[in-house]
């Protein structure tokens, strides 16, 4: 439902794409000119429509990217992208009962570790060279913890449920623990 | 961006023949759709890499939900059906990530795209822009926002517009719509120039301020000096000034929509230069009385 409901999702959204026949367009504006939650939603609608359409370059994040689920401290398993460095939804999820998982880049490999303890987590890194490690909250300014792995190691103890990304030298690993 | 309308629907439609069918659409329909995805919160919501990617995930994940229910026998094309699905999404997405809190969509960074500078060069912000603009008169305050903040018009702006400009809602959304797309398309741009704005005013302080030493020490060698800094002042000012009159400058494409409003290329230009002049004296003298209570 959009707006206020008084028109069907059909007819509302071929109003935004102007798709509807001329006696129809009239009959929507008349109601718009009145109804602010209606226009509202159009203008929303045709902004969104619009900025999509912009002609802007882009492309698909070319990292390595690893998810690891865990829930109630058991070990659920990993997504991962893989070689051909795309990105993927946990429908594609391995399933394993393994609490490590290495992922091998051209330029080395780094191996992930994920140990529950007292209802946290342990999370240990090895092969993350000496580039900076930073652990944040997904879309977060700010990371929760940065600094550099010793000799390729790092331990991260504590680490409460919930999500979070760690960037180690452009390899981004998503953390989903419940 | 575009999506392949045709492809989609064909997809779909072998989806909604046989549902178990999914594992083998899936792939197909993926790659048709993950970077338009992936870009949604950037272009739509202006927001970073970290929230694209984690919203990526997020949509793939109820992807078969998401597009299960598209009214295939609708004449509606697939992209406005799927950006209000994608725009629903990231509404629920932020509302998960924000657990209690009450989800706004909001657009960041706004203020970067535009030119601010060119308004202001002495005393410009954004605060005072956007107190500026609403102290117009409406017709003023309407013909600026559509040109240079077409994301800012609003419903409120929009209603009122149809009573200014004797238009329909329609054809006021219609024009934003290509303002927006345009503004998208040239943001880089303007943020580059805006830039580059701020670096010759930079610059020039620091000139002044040079200046104003060597004043100060006196002798003929720092008068030489001066004269020489004054050299590089004329020319920092002139580049300046074109970088400015690059950033006001109407573009072409966007003054074609703006003229639908007023009917008349001569008219609305005219009716543009006045409005920003208007908006200028009202920033300047913001900015002024800023200072004398500062």
């Amino acid at each position: 439902m959009y707006g206020c409901g008084k028109f069907e999702d059909s007819v509302f959204l071929g109003y935004i794409d102007r798709s509807l026949d001329e006696e129809r367009m009239e009959r929507v504006d008349e109601h718009m000119q009145s109804c602010e939650a209606c226009l509202e939603e159009a203008a929303e609608l045709t902004r969104v429509n619009a900025a999509m359409d912009a002609d802007v370059p882009g492309a698909l994040p070319e990292i390595l990217y690893l998810r690891v689920f865990a829930e109630g401290g058991k070990f659920l398993g990993f997504s991962w992208n893989g070689p051909s460095a795309r990105l993927v939804p946990a429908s594609a999820v391995r399933s394993g009962e393994a609490e490590r998982e290495t992922l091998r880049a051209e330029s080395g490999s780094l191996a992930v570790m994920l140990r529950p303890v007292d209802g946290f987590y342990e999370l240990e890194l090895d092969g993350a060279g000496d580039g900076a490690v930073r652990l944040s909250e997904p879309g977060a300014l700010l990371p929760l913890w940065q600094g550099r792995a010793e000799g390729g190691k790092l331990l991260l103890r504590g680490v409460s449920p919930g999500n979070y990304e760690i960037s180690v030298d452009g390899k981004a690993i998503h953390l989903s623990m419940g | 961006m575009k999506l392949n309308d045709e492809k989609i629907r064909a997809l779909l439609h072998a989806y909604r023949e046989n549902p178990s069918a999914w594992p083998s659409v899936e792939p197909a329909l993926r790659s048709e759709l993950e970077l338009y995805v992936y870009r949604f919160p950037r272009l739509a919501y202006r927001q970073n890499a970290d929230v694209c990617s984690d919203f990526y995930l997020w949509v793939l994940d109820r992807l078969e939900a998401c597009v299960a229910h598209f009214p295939l026998d609708r004449p509606i094309r697939f992209k406005t059906w799927w950006n209000a699905v994608l725009r629903n999404q990231y509404t629920h997405y932020l509302r998960a990530k924000r657990r209690g809190e009450r989800a706004e969509v909001p657009i960041e960074w706004m203020e970067e795209d535009l030119p601010v500078e060119a308004f202001a060069p002495e005393d410009a912000s954004f605060e005072n822009l956007r107190a500026g603009v609403s102290a117009l008169p409406d017709a003023d305050r309407l013909l600026l926002l559509f040109h240079y903040m077409p994301e800012s018009v609003g419903a409120k702006e929009i209603m009122l517009a149809c009573t200014v400009f004797g238009l329909p809602p329609s054809e006021l959304l219609a024009i934003r719509s290509e303002l927006v797309r345009l503004h998208a398309e040239r943001a880089d741009r303007t943020r580059a120039l805006s830039e580059n704005l701020s670096t010759e005013t930079r610059a020039i302080g620091e000139l002044r301020a040079a200046v104003y030493r060597l004043r100060l020490a006196g002798g003929e060698e720092a008068e030489a000096r001066r004269h020489v800094l004054f050299a590089k002042i004329a020319r920092r000012e002139g580049r300046k000034a074109k970088i400015a009159r690059e950033l006001t400058r109407p573009d072409r494409e966007s003054c074609a929509q703006v003229c639908r409003l007023l009917h008349g290329a001569a008219n609305t230009r005219n009716r543009l230069e006045i409005a920003t002049r208007r908006l200028r004296y009202e920033v300047l003298s913001r900015g002024a009385r800023n200072a004398a209570t500062a």
